[in-house]
């Protein structure tokens, strides 16, 4: 069923006061300058069409309607605020109409150009416009970036080049999941619960290391103690007074032997000098006897008796005979000579008996024979020196015994002072050495407490001398110093840790907090921008790649529908009938050809008639082929005008040829030879189906 | 032996939201029903501390929550909450962190009222001790590590943190924590949610914890409450045949609430539209048409400020085409990812402009 416009009802249209008039197959609309034609037909285009802002419109404060047939089984009526509108209907059946098709059905003007300022009126978005809604899908593709155009989804993985917005997306995704790894690290990290059981430990440990402390000073305080009451009883048996007795002990042992020795000398010396009397009294009694006569025996001749003897031997063995009668005789008469003398001293025998009564007792009392008087003498000068001796001796051990008894004096005192009491004499070895051993104990005692209190190091003012409960032990202290250090380490450990989380999410979020609650919260809020972020980026990525994904579907249909288009009869029929000369077209590299039985040219290149039948056959072609050889209507608005006389009557022809076949035909004219001519050849064809109206306000 | 838990009432008066009152109210008549006798409430009782306790007192001296020991701790909203401010003998205030034994020493609870500042670790640590082999349970009140990334616009900020070192490391049987509104679990720790909605963004059917500490089971219960917040958004498309579109959208909307026929009435609605309309001007209209008898949130009109206006059809085609795409993708659903509404949305904007 054609789509037709029956009526047109309009009131107060530019200069047009009132417009009442149905219409037929073919209608001519005349009408000299400022009567309201362009008006006439800005109305339709209002009324009927969307997008009528394209066609820069001027505004009428009109009233009217155009009524339509063929959309519908009834009459529809449109005006400029109708809210559906032809597309609305034809949208209903033709699902791919191009949203302009009122530039198709409208020719306002005298220009049949189908694109302004291109060659030839046309291009391949034209083609693509009219035959598969192509520049929508170019329109819609440049808010789409190549990045994206070659993404695609996969098993809901968007893949693409990393870059553009995929990269953002990519590094947005980065950031959020960076986030959600210090999230993950705060739920694993953080427990204030063992940080404070540590700590509680630690206030624990440090709290027995402080019982600890103070034990030690009252350790210290009772060592100190001790070193007093041993100080004190090492003064009572002081090392010096050890030595003094030692010394005053060692002179007694001095003193003692020297008297030892000199009482034994004198006793020797005593009994020596026991014979002096003796000896005196035998000196009286040797001299007598020797004042008697000289008792001597010549023992001289008994000498010289020998000699001769001797001579005598010497003779015989040199065998001088005369030499050995010789000293035989007067050796002879010298023996006889000694006889004679002895003889002489044997009569004399009293005093020998006394002399040798005194020898004998001499010998006696010396154990050494008297050999004469000088011996006696002698002996008598020797004991006198003696005796002088044994005085010396006396005078000694006097002063020896005085002074070994203020030695034992001073020993006595010693002892006392030391013990308290006297020592027996033969005690004092024992009684000294068990003092010197008594006193290096306490020494040695005071050295071991100094070192053990040194070893405290304790200053004396920090000595407590209140008991603990506790007693200090070094070993103790030093295992809850190791306890203490390992639980510090785990503190510190965890603070560490703490502290790194903290700078990571300060670092993360570009707010320094303090508390947990406001770093976590400020995580939180940068989680909730960068999740938006990504949130809208994905979205945007996603929504592109579904749209590119259609726009592709419809773009594969669109060359075929380009050239399905071109070749199909319902568009080549026109461009026949208009020119009488080509028959088809063809696209190559985005310029239309039209081919005829002998020659094929670009559109560019054609007469200027001949492109603007092309163009006219073009939009009947297009109109046809989109509304699926349905008829319309056609609006020319002084299509003709510029055209010569000649091709204008080949315009007119086509055009009523095209009413025959059943398009409506508007024809707006001002022009009087074009109106004549439209007129005689549209009444001798259409008779009672033209029309002719007059347009005089 | 089951005990009944839940949080976040928000209680102000009886009259400034009687319906916190009467979810209470729910609560204790399904609870007598079942012959549970111990309901606990982890946190924020009340909106603010000690305002209005008297209508909640008066309510738990009468009948069936009467029937009810109710044990409560403090939230960060009540955290001045006192036994001295209630005279109602079935009513424990608990603000110091407790080892209550409610039905087993084997079973205990430890109760651990907020408290501003600290973790819940470091108050849960000394009290561990004395839990050690036990099949223990917390009750607390306030955020779950794992929950930090969701955005909670009723509870901004971070209150009393639990982290799963915590649970690692203290080892309770279950843990169930108030503060977040919203019901559901990880692992070991529940939130019970509030048992009503307290504003339009805490959205349809709310529940109370049914806890057996025995068996460790625990029962989601519904709870009839007197309204039902939706906050829904549409999608619009230019197009001639937009109503409908309209209409296809809002019947999907109402079918996916899973709401009852008698429940419509508790409905309070926001809707926000998005997207391209041919005529702002009868939207609102028509979005008010599409929910029939449906109640908006305080009669606040659909907001169509995000709605832009086009009559350009001749997308349309592409635009229907798209969609159906976006709803046929297999997108994972998650809090980072878009919905098909957003992604539809930003099609929308790609294929209209700007």
């Amino acid at each position: 069923m054609s789509v037709r416009i029956d009526k047109i009802n309009v009131r107060n249209l530019g200069p047009i006061r009132e417009f009442n008039h149905e219409f037929r197959n073919v209608n001519l609309i005349f009408g000299l300058n400022e009567q309201g034609k362009t008006c006439l037909v800005e109305f339709m285009v209002k009324s009927i069409f969307r997008n009528s802002t394209m066609w820069n419109l001027r505004k009428w404060d009109s009233s009217g309607m155009i009524h339509v047939s063929g959309l519908e089984e009834r009459t529809v009526s449109f005006s400029p605020s109708s809210l559906n509108k032809l597309e609305d209907y034809l949208n209903n059946q033709h699902l791919n109409l191009p949203n302009n098709i009122s530039k198709l059905l409208i020719v306002k003007g005298a220009d049949l150009n189908l694109l302004k300022n291109t060659p030839g009126g046309i291009d391949r978005s034209v083609l693509k416009e009219f035959l598969s809604g192509g520049t929508l899908l170019d329109e819609i593709e440049n808010r789409i970036s190549t990045t994206i155009q070659k993404a695609f989804i996969d098993n809901s993985i968007i893949n693409g080049a990393n870059r553009g917005e995929l990269k953002k997306r990519i590094e947005t995704k980065q950031n959020l999941d960076k986030i959600d790894d210090l999230f993950k690290l705060i739920d694993e990290t953080l427990s204030r619960g063992k940080y404070q059981a540590l700590k509680r430990s630690l206030e624990n440990i440090k709290d027995q290391i402080a019982r600890q402390k103070l034990a030690k000073c009252y350790r210290a305080f009772t060592l100190n103690r001790e070193l007093e009451t041993l100080e004190e009883r090492l003064s009572r048996i002081p090392r010096e007074r050890i030595d003094v007795l030692r010394n005053h002990h060692q002179t007694y042992q001095r003193i003692a032997n020297e008297i030892r020795r000199f009482e034994k000398d004198r006793d020797d010396i005593q009994q020596e000098c026991k014979h002096y009397n003796w000896l005196l009294k035998s000196e009286s009694t040797y001299k007598d006897i020797m004042n008697r006569g000289s008792l001597k025996s010549p023992n001289w001749l008994l000498i010289l008796s020998g000699i001769l003897m001797v001579s005598s031997i010497y003779f015989l063995t040199q065998n001088i005979l005369d030499g050995a009668i010789i000293s035989i005789g007067f050796s002879s008469v010298v023996l006889f000579l000694f006889g004679l003398m002895n003889h002489q001293l044997l009569k004399r025998g009293g005093d020998m008996t006394e002399m040798n009564a005194l020898k004998t007792e001499f010998k006696e009392r010396f154990s050494i024979p008297l050999s004469g008087l000088p011996q006696l003498q002698e002996t008598i000068s020797r004991i006198e020196k003696t005796q002088q001796r044994l005085e010396f001796y006396t005078q000694e051990l006097e002063r020896h015994r005085s002074e070994l008894d203020n030695t034992i004096q001073h020993i006595n005192q010693i002892f006392y002072e030391l013990l308290g009491k006297s020592v027996e004499r033969e005690m004092w070895e024992p009684q000294m050495t068990d003092i010197v051993k008594k006193n290096k104990e306490i020494q040695d005692e005071i050295q071991r407490t100094k070192t053990n209190l040194t070893l405290l190091e304790v200053d004396p003012s920090d000595y407590k001398q209140e008991a603990t409960r506790v007693e200090y032990s070094k070993n103790t202290v030093q295992q809850l110093e190791d306890e203490r250090d390992t639980v510090q380490n785990q503190i510190d450990n965890e603070e560490s840790k703490f502290n790194s989380l903290k700078q990571r999410i300060s670092q993360e979020t570009g707010n320094f907090g303090s508390s947990w609650d406001q770093l976590i919260d400020n995580l939180k809020e940068k989680r909730r921008q960068v999740s938006n972020e990504y949130c809208t980026l994905t979205s945007e990525i996603l929504a592109k790649i579904s749209v590119n994904t259609i726009l592709n579907e419809f773009r594969d249909r669109e060359e075929e529908t380009i050239r399905e288009g071109l070749s199909s009869d319902i568009v080549k029929k026109p461009l026949q009938v208009l020119t009488h000369k080509y028959h088809s077209y063809d696209l190559r590299d985005d310029i239309l050809w039209v081919i005829s039985d002998f020659d094929e040219y670009p559109l560019s290149q054609l007469s200027t008639a001949a492109i603007e039948q092309t163009l006219l056959s073009l939009r009947i072609g297009f109109a046809a082929h989109l509304l699926d050889n349905e008829t319309l209507f056609l609006v020319l608005d002084d299509a003709f005008q510029h055209s010569d006389y000649q091709r204008r009557e080949w315009l007119i022809d086509e055009i009523l040829n095209l009413a025959e076949n059943g398009w409506q035909i508007f024809y707006f004219c001002m022009d009087n030879h074009i109106r004549d001519l439209f007129k005689e050849k549209a009444q001798n064809t259409f008779g009672e189906k033209f029309s002719f109206i007059t347009l005089n306000s | 032996m089951k005990v009944a838990i839940t949080a976040d009432i928000h209680l102000t008066t009886r009259q400034q939201h009687p319906e916190r009152f009467n979810a209470l109210q729910t609560i204790s008549s399904i609870l007598h029903d079942q012959n549970i006798t111990s309901l606990i409430i982890a946190g924020d009782l009340f909106d603010r501390d000690q305002d209005h306790v008297s209508d909640f007192d008066r309510m738990c001296s009468e009948s069936p929550l009467h029937d009810l020991s109710i044990y409560i701790i403090p939230g960060n909203h009540d955290p001045g909450i006192k036994q001295s401010h209630f005279a109602s003998s079935n009513i424990q205030i608990i603000d110091t962190p407790k080892i209550v034994s409610l039905f087993s020493d084997d079973y205990p609870f430890l109760f651990v009222p907020y408290q501003l500042g600290f973790t819940m670790g470091e108050v849960i640590d000394p009290y561990v001790e004395a839990l050690r082999d036990k099949s223990w349970t917390l009750i607390g009140h306030g955020d779950f590590a794992p929950t930090f990334s969701k955005y909670n616009p009723y509870e901004p900020g971070v209150y009393m943190p639990l982290t799963n070192r915590d649970i690692d490391m203290y080892k309770p049987a279950k843990v169930f924590l108030g503060h977040i509104h919203i019901s559901g679990d990880i692992g070991r720790v529940n939130y019970p949610g509030s048992p009503v909605g307290m504003d339009i963004n805490e959205t349809g059917h709310r529940y109370f914890l049914l806890y057996d500490p025995i068996s460790g089971s625990i029962d989601k219960q519904i709870i009839n409450t007197d309204v039902l917040y939706f906050n829904e958004s549409l999608l619009l498309l230019p197009s001639e045949v937009e109503s409908n579109y309209i209409f296809e959208q809002a019947n999907r909307i109402m079918e996916s609430w899973k709401i009852k026929n008698n429940e419509r009435n508790k409905v309070r609605l926001r809707v926000i539209a998005k997207g391209y309309s041919t005529n702002r001007e009868r939207l609102t209209g028509l979005i008010k048409e599409a929910f029939g008898d449906i109640r908006f949130y305080k009669d606040e009109p659909p907001d169509i400020s995000d709605v832009k206006v086009s009559d350009d059809l001749e997308r349309e085609n592409i635009a229907k085409q798209v969609i159906q795409q976006i709803q046929d993708m297999n997108w994972p659903c998650s809090e980072d990812e878009p919905t098909k509404s957003d992604i539809e949305h930003a099609a929308l904007t790609v294929i209209y402009g700007g």
